[in-house]
């Protein structure tokens, strides 16, 4: 056992020593970053966000309210891309007709995505459309939101198996609400909208940009 | 608004200013000069019948006279802070949107004794510890295992 | 009702004049086969629409392919005869049956008891077919063709006899197809779509029969049983064990073991694959997928040295079963069990991090580039001669070869792979090889086994041997411990006293050897690792000579290899310079190697454990370095007989795991002396500079010069010892099947 110990001791230092020892390897390379731990990586929640610089109690007020407003108006008037691909745009419809009226929310349809906030997309997203509706995702103005409607829209719902539909719109752009149903009432879709006024609500856009 | 004095200056009377207070407080009487949600509520409340109460603190009242038809079911949440359309459990969802006549507390009793679980309401956005994640989410701690092979445990032999 | 028939026949006839032309449209070169299926009201007067048919000509007819790739092999060209499917003459030999003729007129008639490789039943008379001038539908399998017969298979005569034999079957068949592992490849399911009504008329309540419990391997639900009697035909033809039988009669009729037994036949799990409904099916895979969710990939198997052909179903990075692919010069359409069930080992006791074992002796993962820098520092410390590689039962080609450059590299040349002994005979190929090839021992007509259990040891052979000793009443002779044979042999010794006399002429034996027209003797690699080797294959030789064993037309003295990598290794001439290298080594590096006797390890050794199963020599190990399992990789394997085949990645590798020579590759860069191949194609362009061979897959590469010509007289003293048994347990022999818990509970029911 006369090598042993000096295996172990190198295995050890051998994080300092690997490193000066000059190789490419082939095809482990990729495997020098992995975790040494035996079971699959536990995942580990991301630590809380490191307190801001150094900054008085007064201009966080300030700044916080200058975001709180900033909020307060975006979310007041969220106007949806409507992109209405099968029935759960019936149900969007319906919400944003006189019962459950979406205006009263200052959401307004707005068929046009270069002055539209949010896109709402309701229905079987197919390999054939997502082309378009990523276009039209991309000329929108930030800030920008995605809401996916429906069973269809989050995972491919009842069409994941086929050949022709893409399984869930989160493919193709980044969505920030997920009504779920099938299709959503127009109940649950208002709330969804309510949800994402209440993420709209947490942005510290001004902040960011201030300790940046 | 005579009834509601008369009510008030009766409870004043029971408990004590204290507690009437108290009580004002809790039933976020107080809140309502902030929230216009729950002003409107509770000037809707006049004249409405309690229908039940669930175990979150959430009363469901309706009223048919003078109420156009399609809104005289409506709720008055517990929570007078932080309410929201999710805290209403399943058993008063079908009455307060008229999917069905049978009120939260009838439909109880069907309510299956072994597997039932309990009403979460949606917490979004309200931090990740409180969120429901299933058991393949990632960020559930007890995630399923997707590993399909078994490895050897290093043992001392 | 009259006119309605009178337009049917009117509209018919029409159908049928364009029939023709339609077919020659659809499919001009490819030819499949298409049945309608369609319920033809005529059926109900066969005689009028046969009538309506007859004016038909078929004048030019396009020649259609046989199924499946049938083939005709005329033995003697005076024994053709001529027969019509369907208006097609077609040259068949005598003798054929009219089910045989009508697949090489490539016409699939649908069967449920025929299968080719066993013997005819003729009992489920799925098989009727129309033959001109005979008053009933003929069983198509088991009539033999005529001379000038017309055959005609796709008449509504046919079809009606089909349809009433189908409604029949079904009539005790439970309907249980959702529930039933074999839905999706079921032979009656398949059938069912093309002569299978919509409804019964059977309104009584079916039978049920109770459940057999054959053992753990193969599941049976009776009900579903339609009595076609494959299973029993196959073990009691193929498997050559009597367990099967079909007992009572009428609707008590049913398959059983006659008594309360498990099936012990080492190639049990193939009466899965021939039973055309899903009575018999695969325990371990039960209620795992269906068929149509697998993905299959075409590989090998690397439990013995057969290398038989398989296909891995494998879902996502599961393997889920195993199933035989056809090789008629391998394994026919057979694997033995271990082959079918062993999957599982796959799956437990995997090595996916690189390990260290520290101070402490406890192991503690690490990364590659730590481990391969400890095994990189202690690879420059030790001498050169002090350097012993040994490869071990499953290794490949490509790995062994890196492994042999990297020894090589650092001065050393002791290495070896496992099975082969201290010191193997690697100069001659024909010294190692089974000669004779395994679908050329069906030729041999006296068989002699020395020291070797080819039934344990490498069951497809063994199939092979019963088949010729069934086929042709060949005499086979066995040394060796007692054992298990499943066909007619003489148990001649147990020892090398028994050799000797029949090298000496004084055996009985001997005279069967010596008028024996391709005699083949068969000698277990378990002697390998015997002492007096050298003696006892000189005195292998001396019998060869004597019974004119080895001729420019036959070679019939044939070594039986027990592990995958053997012939690989000997090929590839990993053998080592001196016999008691594992004593002497400081530094040892076992690829997969798990029978090394590590007792002989010196205790201040370096052992380095590359490989996929923690199983037995990782407890000896100083470093463990994860490898790929052969499921995983894309690898060369050369089988007993020579002939190089390649398995191919069906599911992906565990872990931080990577394939053998790609850790051998990444080593010696660490090591400082660079190998010079990046990539599996540059690894096998050295290959092609030690052994082409290994390269030409699927072919198998005969050995050049025979060895008996060439090789010196041994004249050693022999110890009159008898041979031990080189496989103690059929399920158990390397590290995954030790690993599999299929083949633990084989080993604790079936080996008792």
């Amino acid at each position: 056992m006369a090598l042993l110990p000096r295996a172990a001791r190198l295995a050890l230092v051998s994080s300092q020593r690997a490193a000066s020892i000059h190789t490419t390897l082939p095809a482990l390379s990729s495997s020098a970053s992995a975790s040494s731990s035996t079971s699959p990586a536990p995942y580990a929640r991301p630590s809380p966000p490191a307190a801001p610089p150094s900054m008085s109690k007064t201009a966080e007020f300030v700044i916080s309210k200058v975001d709180d407003v900033m909020n307060y108006v975006r979310r007041g008037s969220i106007w949806p891309m409507t992109f209405g691909l099968a029935c759960c745009a019936v149900e969007m419809m319906h919400t944003g007709a006189a019962r459950y009226d979406f205006d009263r929310f200052g959401i307004i349809f707005r068929p046009s995505p270069r002055q539209s906030d949010c896109m709402i997309v309701a229905g079987t997203l197919t390999n054939k459309m997502a082309p378009a509706l990523r276009k039209v995702y991309d000329q929108m103005p930030e800030p920008r939101w995605v809401v996916s409607m429906g069973s269809c829209a989050n995972g491919g719902g009842y069409y994941h198996y086929s050949y022709s539909v893409v399984r869930g719109c989160d493919r193709i752009v980044p969505v920030d609400i997920y009504v779920p149903g099938c299709p959503p009432t127009a109940e649950a879709l208002l709330y969804g909208m309510l949800q994402l006024q209440k993420k709209i609500s947490r942005r510290k856009d001004f902040y960011h940009w201030w300790t940046k | 608004m005579a009834s509601l004095l008369k009510n008030a200056l009766k409870a004043i009377r029971e408990k004590g200013i204290v507690n009437a207070l108290r009580t004002l407080r809790e039933e976020g009487y107080t809140k309502c000069l902030l929230d216009g949600n729950i002003l409107q509520t509770k000037i809707h409340n006049i004249g409405g019948t309690l229908v039940g109460v669930d175990k979150f603190g959430n009363k469901y009242y309706q009223r048919y006279e003078g109420i156009p038809h399609g809104r005289h079911r409506w709720v008055e949440y517990g929570d007078k802070g932080r309410y929201n359309a999710s805290q209403i459990p399943a058993e008063w969802h079908g009455w307060l949107h008229h999917i069905t006549d049978h009120t939260g507390d009838e439909l109880l009793m069907l309510k299956p004794k072994r597997y039932g679980i309990d009403h979460k309401q949606n917490y979004s956005g309200e931090g990740e510890e409180l969120i429901y994640h299933s058991k393949g989410h990632a960020l559930n701690p007890g995630q399923r295992d997707w590993t399909r092979y078994q490895s050897w445990q290093p043992t001392k032999k | 009702m009259g006119l309605g028939l009178l337009a049917l026949r009117a509209s018919r006839s029409l159908a049928l004049n364009r029939l023709p032309r339609a077919f020659a449209y659809q499919n001009p070169s490819n030819n499949a086969i298409i049945r309608g299926i369609v319920s033809t009201p005529e059926l109900q007067n066969p005689e009028a629409a046969a009538a309506v048919q007859q004016p038909e000509p078929a004048p030019e007819l396009p020649p259609r392919k046989p199924v499946a790739g049938a083939r005709v092999h005329f033995t003697n060209p005076d024994d053709a005869i001529e027969v019509f499917v369907d208006g097609y003459p077609v040259k068949v030999p005598k003798g054929m049956t009219v089910l045989q003729a009508c697949e090489i007129a490539g016409v699939d008639i649908p069967r449920f008891c025929y299968h080719s490789r066993l013997s005819v039943a003729g009992n489920c008379r799925m098989c009727l077919v129309e033959v001109e001038k005979s008053p009933k539908p003929v069983a198509s399998c088991a009539m033999p063709a005529l001379p000038g017969m017309k055959i005609k298979t796709d008449t509504p005569i046919a079809k009606k006899a089909r349809e009433g034999v189908m409604e029949f079957l079904l009539m005790n068949h439970p309907l249980d197809c959702p529930i039933c592992d074999q839905g999706g490849e079921c032979d009656l399911q398949d059938q069912s779509m093309a002569f299978g009504s919509d409804r019964g008329r059977f309104t009584e309540m079916k039978r049920s029969v109770v459940d057999k419990n054959l053992g753990p391997l193969v599941k049976t639900v009776m009900t579903r049983c339609i009595q076609c009697t494959r299973c029993v035909r196959f073990a009691t033809e193929v498997a050559g064990v009597q367990d099967l039988g079909i007992l009572g009669r009428g609707s008590g009729e049913e398959i059983g073991t006659y008594v309360e037994k498990l099936m012990t036949s080492e190639l049990s799990g193939n009466v899965i694959d021939i039973c055309p409904v899903g009575a018999l099916t695969s325990k371990p895979f039960a209620f795992k997928a269906r068929n149509w969710e697998l993905k299959g990939t075409e590989s090998i198997d690397v439990t013995d040295a057969v290398g038989s052909n398989i296909r891995i179903d494998s879902r996502g990075p599961e393997v889920l079963r195993i199933t035989p692919r056809l090789n008629e010069d391998i394994n026919e359409e057979w694997i033995s069990d271990k082959t079918r069930f062993f999957y599982d080992g796959l799956k437990r006791q995997r090595l996916n991090d690189p390990m260290i074992r520290g101070p402490d002796g406890r192991f503690k993962a690490v990364t590659w580039r730590d481990a391969l820098a400890v095994v990189a520092e202690v690879l420059h410390q030790v001498k050169a001669e002090e350097i012993v590689g040994v490869a071990g039962k499953l290794s490949d080609a490509e790995s062994m070869m890196a492994l042999k450059d990297l020894l090589n590299k650092m001065g050393s040349n002791n290495i070896w792979c496992e099975g082969n002994g201290s010191d193997p005979q690697a100069d001659l190929r024909s010294g190692f090889l089974l000669n004779s090839s395994i679908a050329g021992l069906e030729k041999a007509d006296v068989f002699l086994l020395v020291g070797t259990q080819p039934r344990v040891e490498a069951a497809m052979v063994n199939a092979r041997i019963r088949k010729t000793v069934r086929a042709t009443q060949a005499k086979v002779g066995y040394i060796g411990p007692p054992t298990d044979i499943n066909y007619d042999h003489q148990h001649l010794g147990t020892g090398t006293q028994t050799l000797l006399e029949i090298a000496e002429g004084r055996h009985p034996f001997c005279s069967a050897l010596l008028h024996a027209k391709n005699p083949a003797i068969i000698v277990g690699a378990g002697l390998f690792e015997h002492k007096d080797k050298d003696a006892m294959f000189s005195a292998v030789e001396t019998i060869a000579k004597l019974g004119k064993v080895v001729r420019p037309d036959w070679n019939g003295l044939n070594v039986l290899l027990l592990n995958a990598a053997q012939s690989a290794a000997l090929d590839l001439g990993l053998v080592p310079e001196s016999g008691n290298s594992v004593e002497s080594a400081k530094f040892l590096y076992l690829m997969g190697a798990d029978d090394v006797d590590l007792d002989k390890v010196a205790s201040d050794a370096f052992v380095v454990y590359q490989g996929h199963h923690g199983d037995r020599s990782v407890y000896r190990a100083n470093v463990i370095l994860p490898a790929s399992a052969f499921s995983e990789k894309e690898g060369t394997y050369e089988n007993t007989e020579g002939c190089s085949q390649e398995t191919l990645p069906a599911v992906p590798i565990v872990g931080d795991a990577r394939d053998d020579w790609k850790i051998i590759r990444a080593l010696s860069e660490v090591a400082g002396i660079r190998l010079p191949y990046d990539t599996l194609g540059a690894v096998r362009t050295r290959i092609r500079t030690v052994a082409p061979n290994l390269l030409h897959l699927d072919e198998r590469e005969p050995s050049a010069i025979s060895s008996v010509a060439v090789k010196p007289q041994f004249s050693q003293k022999v110890s009159i010892a008898p041979f031990g048994a080189a496989v103690e347990n059929f399920y158990m022999t390397d590290s995954i099947t030790r690993a599999s818990k299929i083949m633990a509970q084989c080993t604790a029911q079936l080996l008792k």
